[in-house]
């Protein structure tokens, strides 16, 4: 045991360092203060550091510095010289770039050095991340070993082989630090242990197919009172259940996909390309759901979604496949994954749980359906309301929000309207599309179009939340959600209607509620005579 | 689901990654500064290191060392290390490119004036100088805008600025 310990201290000195560079760039600050990196790029650059997925990236970095590099060869004034590290500040400061090397071409999407070869194309999209990885080798590599590296680059050496040789010198200097930082990937039990499970159980069924509701039911009514691993909670079981979904979701794309792998990769043998892993984890980040990034959008400023409901509909798996596969198991963790929570906050508070459980048959399931349909219909009045105000404003984002929330309106009216003045309806152009739905006059008993805005007006009138009333001059952050707005009303919609609705909710309903208080009776009964941990 | 199906081995693997991924991306007590604030340190004079960033420099001799060649990859002028030291009297230091004076205020010996005098009156001024101490602390100056080819700062003569500039061990960038 003490061999163990001081394996996993050492381990721990060895990473200290590479922690402690990659809190700094993550800490660094933009000039308004705000991080200069998003937390997304910081991501990005553990993972590539993490699965040692760097060879592309520092490829793309080398040509990168022979267009940052300008004819002086300085090329930390485009890296750090700009604002923050975003693709609009790097579009700008390349454009505003007056002396870019030869063989550099800067465009508004991105920037192209022509290498005697086909040339290399970078966006600016990726320039942030590439800014980081520089970095995060300047701290860790060295600066000075760095600018040696690169030195040919920046010396006008701007042929396809310089690029080459000076690539291959960044991944070499890398490879040699994390050789000695970065410490191997230890095996995630929780995962591993679920998935032989699975493996037992699957028949004849492989990859995500495998994980279904009686699969993560029958493993924590197995596990969830053993020492063998952690699964005493549905919630914990459901949530790595769902994890593994993403993740064979993703690798099963991956591997079917047409991926240049380096020579020697034998997968059929265990192995396992970096750039593959890279990229599966690339996918589960990219499964950010819809209601995440409206928070982020609009947050506090214009509430399309509250706290409240914000909780409640993050109970639903909107941004990954697990609704679709694994229904029943949703709405097992949203209602009695709750009650255990209940029962283990109670115990670890030193107070005896009461066990309210549901009645069998008292359709809880049902009324949880509902309750998610209610509050996404809240959601759908305040963007109904949400038009007015950019109605008003004459923002074209008006006609998008009204276009998705009332879909069968005759909105070929503005059409026949042009037809009628200037008899070819083909060149009717949005600008006058846009221009007579701003002219339309709020109207109840007028037509369609008429009617929505009068009750978009009624609607706007009768909110009274941030971001929803006269005074809250935030129409910019309203508008620039709009397309969060739908695209979360859509997600819980097709979740609730596709995946949730058409199952036989009741009959689960019996079988749920005896089942789940008997494991929570026998779970918690002897957690009680033992004394030991709730969790 | 075969135990050495690719699709699992790949997912599992991602999955062990991705969480020692996010392992090394929870907070530690000690980070490190990053190069992109040590940049900014160096060229943009309105940019202020935090309390705890000026320690870090200090104890960090990789990000000294950094600090050191950024400002001497674009120095208006740098003035090394004087070969011998001046036991008394006002400090000199002079280059092709300005001219640095320390004088004690005759009306209160406790003010020094700092003078830089441009030799070049029509060359865009520095907006900064940078001392680094013989110990490798670092000391920077915003300075004002120049008139003339000139410009001045009061200091404190009992203060560190002022025994730092005294120094001939004291290497100057202005930039």
């Amino acid at each position: 045991m003490a061999t163990t310990i001081e394996n996993l201290n050492l381990e721990e000195g060895k990473s200290e360092a590479l922690r402690a560079v990659l809190a700094g760039i993550s800490e660094s600050t933009a000039s308004d203060g705000g991080p200069r990196y998003s937390e997304k790029v910081c991501r990005e650059l553990a993972r590539i550091v993490v699965c040692r997925a760097y060879a592309k990236p520092i490829l793309e970095l080398s040509h990168l510095i022979i267009a940052a590099g300008g004819r002086d060869g300085r090329y930390e004034n485009i890296f750090w010289g700009v604002e923050r590290a975003s693709a609009g500040e790097f579009r700008r400061a390349f454009m505003a770039l007056q002396n870019a090397g030869s063989g550099v071409l800067v465009s508004e999407g991105g920037v192209r050095h022509d290498d005697g070869g086909d040339g290399f194309q970078i966006s600016y999209n990726r320039m942030p991340l590439l800014a980081a990885l520089l970095e995060f080798m300047i701290m860790t590599v060295g600066y000075a070993e760095i600018d040696a590296m690169t030195g040919a680059l920046r010396r006008g050496g701007a042929s396809g082989d310089a690029v080459l040789d000076a690539a291959r010198a960044l991944q070499r200097g890398l490879y040699a630090y994390l050789k000695d930082h970065l410490p191997p990937v230890q095996r995630q039990r929780r995962e591993h242990h679920f998935l032989s499970y699975v493996d037992a159980h699957a028949g004849n069924r492989t990859g995500a197919d495998a994980i279904n509701d009686g699969v993560v039911l029958a493993y924590w009514r197995a596990f969830a009172d053993t020492d063998d691993v952690d699964a005493k909670t549905f919630r914990v079981v459901y949530d790595t259940a769902r994890r593994l979904i993403g993740a064979l979701d993703a690798a099963a794309d991956r591997l079917s996909g047409a991926h240049a792998r380096p020579i020697g990769t034998d997968v059929e043998a265990g192995e396992v390309d970096p750039a593959d892993m890279e990229a599966v984890i690339a996918a589960l980040d990219a499964d950010t759901g819809p209601l995440e990034q409206l928070l982020e959008t609009c947050g506090e400023h214009v509430k399309f979604v509250n706290v409240g409901e914000a909780e409640i509909l993050f109970e639903l798996p909107l941004g990954d496949a697990a609704a679709r596969r694994i229904p029943v198991s949703v709405l097992r963790n949203a209602v009695f994954g709750a009650v255990q929570l209940q029962l283990t906050t109670a115990l670890r508070r030193g107070r005896v749980p009461d066990l309210e459980m549901r009645d069998t048959g008292s359709g809880y399931y049902l009324a949880k359906l509902d309750e998610y349909a209610d509050v996404i219909g809240v959601t759908e009045k305040l963007a109904l309301a949400a038009i007015w105000p950019l109605f008003e404003a004459g923002r074209p984002e008006a006609v998008d929000l009204a276009l998705a929330l009332a879909p069968d309106i005759d909105w070929g009216q503005l059409a026949r309207g042009m037809e009628e003045e200037g008899g070819n309806v083909v060149s009717l152009g949005r600008v006058e599309a846009l221009r007579q739905f701003f002219q339309v006059v709020p109207d109840a008993r007028g037509d369609e179009i008429a009617a929505l805005l009068a009750e978009s007006r009624r609607a706007w009138r009768g909110v009274n939340r941030a971001g929803f009333r006269e005074e809250d001059e935030s129409l910019d952050v309203m508008a620039e959600a709009i397309p969060d707005v739908l695209r979360l009303i859509a997600a819980v919609r097709r979740t609730l209607d596709r995946d949730l609705r058409p199952h036989d909710w009741p009959s689960y309903e019996a079988s749920d509620a005896r089942d789940f208080a008997e494991m929570f009776g026998k779970l918690y009964e002897l957690d009680r005579k033992g004394g030991t941990d709730a969790r | 689901m075969p135990a050495d199906d690719p699709v699992s081995d790949l997912a599992l693997a991602a999955l062990d990654a991705d969480a020692q991924a996010r392992e090394l991306m929870t907070p530690v007590t000690a980070a490190r500064i990053a190069f992109s604030d040590l940049y900014r340190y160096a060229t943009d004079p309105a940019f202020e290191l935090s309390p705890s960033a000026q320690a870090l420099l200090e104890s960090d001799p990789n990000a000294a060392a950094d600090l050191e060649r950024l400002l001497a990859a674009r120095p208006f002028t740098y003035m090394p290390r004087q070969a011998a030291a001046a036991t008394s009297g006002p400090v000199r230091r002079e280059t092709d490119a300005a001219i640095l004076t320390l004088t004690p205020s005759r009306a209160a010996p406790d003010q020094t004036y700092l003078v830089i005098e441009l030799v070049d009156p029509g060359a865009p001024p520095p907006a900064q100088l940078f001392a680094r101490s013989a110990d490798g602390g670092w000391t920077r100056i915003p300075l004002a805008k120049f008139d003339s080819a000139r410009v001045q700062v009061l200091l404190e003569t009992n203060g560190e600025t002022v025994a730092v500039l005294s120094d001939p061990e004291t290497e100057v960038y202005l930039l």
